[in-house]
């Protein structure tokens, strides 16, 4: 994942207190503890999420944000989908599950910076309709530990989608 | 005439101007989307992207003429050809990607090839084709139409199209004090947000040409926790003026501004680095209208709509926005960002991200939007519901009284927190619906 030096694999020890982390974190998403999960958030932090724009097979993949937050809008996003009074694409609440595999980790740039890549597939169901949404996306994550735990410096989650089929995205992967 | 609920016939009318109300079967109705492609999208001019999309010879995108999928190709360098995606030999898309840059279409099922500009230069088998076959009739199907205004591209499939300007009229004087503003023109930020939403696509033009009054209830998560707070809070004590203007044409935007009065710190408008390009470009007139604008939130019938909104933390964006009609009761939404092609990189990429955080793909109103229209268009298709047409009566009051002292084109109308504008445009779409068929019943 680093560019210049061959990333290195962390031990696995720190894989699986990685794995741990991602579980858990995803866990707080599903259970809608959207305040405990923005916790987990370094004050800097940058959550982006892309779609791509189908392109010849032959030219540059062209992503391109639809979410592209700092700690300030990413904490009013959650603000808003977490107080029942304040929104109605999540009130009633999505049914969501989310899933978290191919998990890849790396020591990163200084001791206790962590590179993570992770696959998630979001399944959502809105209540009320017989219809379900499926996300699927790569997840690349820079983590940071210290002696409060681990936080998200960074995240990109990289949809495999175009066009989102299941409506605007009010839901955080 | 009576107002007939239900559509039996191509001569009823949907609008009952009398009453205020439009039947929901306009809003749900797959025999009224095919009607609406035949009588509305192929005649109209319809928006279908920028020239900063396009910006060299080859470049081309792919999106929807009507229901007909087109190729919009920069030919030439001050030339746009809009060509029916669709070969000419049997009928395969020549283009399956969304962009890209292309020396010539060739389609991939039998090699038909044409020059960019459709023109059909081999089939490939050409020695096997009679000697007096005509290749200047088997090129690409190309729109009769296409014009570019100061950098937005528009097409019409119909022959008899008026002028672009004619047909904008005076929207187009707003639509310039937005796309040319500074000498360089808007440039697109990145490409379209997209999203499908099984809602109707005008409740996406209504919503924009002046829907005032779902904004307090719909988008009550992000006005409660607008970052600029500070501003709000300004024009709820000081009091904002706002108001609808509607064209001929069925075109219209919502202005608001903030009361006069207000301490000037109070006022977040454009980039101060911006606003001497705008003298530069616009009348005095036309700058006056930008000034301390908050909102413009406006539609270009029938599907294209625009919005500069200065919401949350960020700077002022200027977006763009297609309601793609897929079926009765399902739209395809496209959504660009545009800002100054003067402006420097952080402050472009300010706008771009302000932009899409409140509208786009995952945007903090757009998410209650999209729910509330699903569910407007869900409840509305059955035939129970269909009895009971929706309301637009607060238009009634206001029709017939516009403003007087409005000095800018169109026709003015206060207070802004009716539905005069959605029931115009609803009025201009009826007139359209119900011509050439032949059988008016007035």
């Amino acid at each position: 994942m680093s560019e210049s030096v061959e990333p290195s694999p962390v031990n696995i020890d720190d894989y699986v207190m990685i794995q741990r982390f991602l579980y858990a974190e995803a866990a707080l998403l599903d259970r809608r503890a959207y305040q405990a999960w923005f916790a987990l958030m370094t004050h800097d932090i940058r959550y982006r999420v892309t779609t791509v724009s189908a392109r010849p097979a032959q030219d540059k993949t062209s992503r391109f944000a639809i979410i592209d937050e700092d700690a300030q809008t990413l904490k009013m996003r959650i603000d808003q989908i977490s107080d029942p009074n304040l929104t109605h694409a999540e009130n009633p609440p999505t049914l969501t599950q989310r899933l978290v595999s191919n998990v890849e980790a790396y020591y990163g740039e200084r001791n206790g910076v962590f590179e993570a890549a992770s696959s998630i597939l979001l399944y959502a169901s809105r209540p009320g309709s017989p219809e379900t949404g499926l996300y699927a996306g790569e997840r690349q994550d820079i983590l940071i530990r210290d002696s409060s735990g681990v936080r998200i410096a960074k995240r990109t989650v990289n949809l495999a989608q175009t066009v989102l089929r299941d409506s605007t995205l009010s839901l955080l992967l | 005439m009576t107002y007939h609920p239900r559509m039996k016939s191509d001569a009823t009318r949907w609008v009952d101007v009398e009453r205020g109300l439009v039947s929901r079967e306009a809003f749900v109705s797959d025999e009224v989307y095919q009607l609406e492609i035949e009588r509305i999208f192929n005649r109209s001019w319809i928006y279908l992207g920028h020239d900063t999309e396009i910006p060299n010879i080859g470049d081309y995108v792919v999106r929807n003429l009507g229901n007909a999928p087109v190729i919009v190709v920069r030919d030439a360098p001050d030339s746009t050809k809009v060509l029916l995606n669709s070969c000419r030999h049997r009928g395969a898309k020549l283009c399956r990607a969304d962009a890209g840059n292309t020396k010539n279409f060739v389609c991939p099922f039998h090699g038909w090839a044409y020059e960019i500009d459709g023109a059909l230069r081999t089939t490939g088998f050409d020695h096997h084709l009679r000697d007096d076959t005509d290749f200047s009739t088997m090129g690409l199907v190309s729109a009769p139409h296409v014009e570019n205004f100061y950098g937005l591209i528009f097409a019409s499939w119909d022959e008899d199209a008026l002028p672009l300007r004619d047909y904008l009229g005076d929207i187009g004087w707003y639509l310039e004090s937005f796309f040319n503003r500074t000498p360089g023109g808007m440039e697109v930020l990145a490409p379209p947000h997209r999203w499908r939403t099984k809602a109707n696509w005008k409740i996406g033009s209504l919503n924009f040409i002046g829907d005032s009054q779902h904004s307090p209830t719909t988008h009550i998560g992000p006005s409660t926790l607008d970052a600029a707070r500070s501003i709000r809070d300004g024009f709820r004590k000081h009091g904002q003026d706002s108001f609808h203007v509607v064209t001929d044409e069925g075109h219209g935007c919502t202005l608001t501004y903030l009361a006069p009065g207000m301490p000037e710190k109070n006022y977040d408008t454009h980039s101060d680095a911006l606003k001497p390009l705008y003298q530069e470009s616009l009348s005095e007139d036309q700058v006056s209208m930008l000034h301390h604008l908050r909102v413009c939130v406006g539609t270009v019938f029938p599907n294209m709509s625009f919005i500069e909104s200065q919401v949350g933390a960020g700077e002022k964006a200027l977006i763009i926005r297609l309601w793609q009609p897929v079926s009765g009761t399902e739209m395809e939404v496209l959504s660009w960002v545009f800002a100054e092609k003067e402006a420097d990189q952080g402050y472009k990429d300010r706008v771009l991200r302000n932009g899409f955080h409140n509208f786009g793909a995952a945007g903090v109103f757009e998410q209650d939007d999209m729910a509330l229209w699903e569910s407007a268009t869900a409840a509305s298709n059955n035939p129970i519901a269909q009895q009971y047409p929706y309301s637009f009566q607060t238009a009634l009051p206001y029709a017939d009284t516009p403003d007087e002292n409005h000095k800018w084109p169109g026709r003015a109308h206060r207070p802004a927190d009716t539905e005069i504008a959605q029931f115009w445009f609803m009025q201009c779409w009826d007139a359209l619906m119900r011509a050439n068929d032949g059988k008016n019943d007035e």
